[in-house]
């Protein structure tokens, strides 16, 4: 009784903050997804001084952090992973862009934009593995 | 109109306890040297520019996220409490 006392008063105490971090919960699908974004970045600085190689890697980085977008963006109580995962995808769609702008690429941004994915992946990967399973 | 060398002047004047904005003025200063050497495209130089505003959104998020985590722990913890009690 005071367990299910104490849930009506978080729930009816309309602190958004207190809702959205009771109902937090771990996601088996969206912590692969951030795994599969960080594992083609730390994989993609690898292989920058192919051009051509990279233009494929950029395009398929791109398509992860979309579909990792696409997936985070309906699911209730995630707006943290949600807003992170739209600036993750446009730092990814930004070297995808490049590539497909006709310009050559550097070998340096190559590398640097590549790194900026791992790192910020690596950062959401880091909080979503705290999340309550 | 502001110059490259007073910019930098700026950047490297910040003086701040917080170590991820001293990290992101030397992230900056390097990517302007990178440019102005030649190793980056002015192109490729404005879109880093702009991904240290998204890096920094998504370091943001991420601090809102561990805090929710952190109440989840502790909100659940009094409720454990509260009904053994």
């Amino acid at each position: 009784m005071k367990k299910l006392s104490l849930v009506l008063l978080i729930l009816l105490s309309g602190c958004s903050s207190l809702i959205e971090a009771y109902l937090m919960k771990y996601d088996t699908n969206e912590y692969f997804l951030i795994n599969d974004v960080r594992t083609a970045a730390q994989l993609g600085q690898l292989h920058c001084d192919d051009a051509v190689e990279s233009k494929a890697n950029a395009e398929s980085l791109a398509t992860k952090t979309l579909t990792l977008m696409n997936f985070a963006q309906y699911q209730p109580h995630n707006k943290p992973v949600q807003n992170s995962s739209i600036e993750l995808n446009k730092i990814a769609q930004g070297l995808n862009d490049q590539y497909h702008s006709g310009n050559s690429v550097s070998t340096t941004f190559c590398r640097i934009k590549f790194k900026i994915v791992e790192d910020a992946a690596t950062t959401i990967q880091q909080s979503e593995g705290n999340k309550p399973k | 109109m502001s110059t490259i060398q007073e910019h930098q002047q700026q950047l490297a004047s910040v003086n701040s306890q917080n170590p991820d904005v001293m990290s992101a003025a030397s992230t900056i200063n390097q990517y302007t040297e990178m440019c102005k050497s030649g190793q980056l495209s002015k192109a490729e130089y404005v879109q880093l520019l702009q991904d240290m505003q998204r890096q920094m959104n998504i370091q943001q998020n991420m601090i809102e996220q561990n805090n929710l985590i952190m109440m989840n722990t502790a909100i659940n913890g009094l409720i454990n409490l509260a009904s053994l009690a």
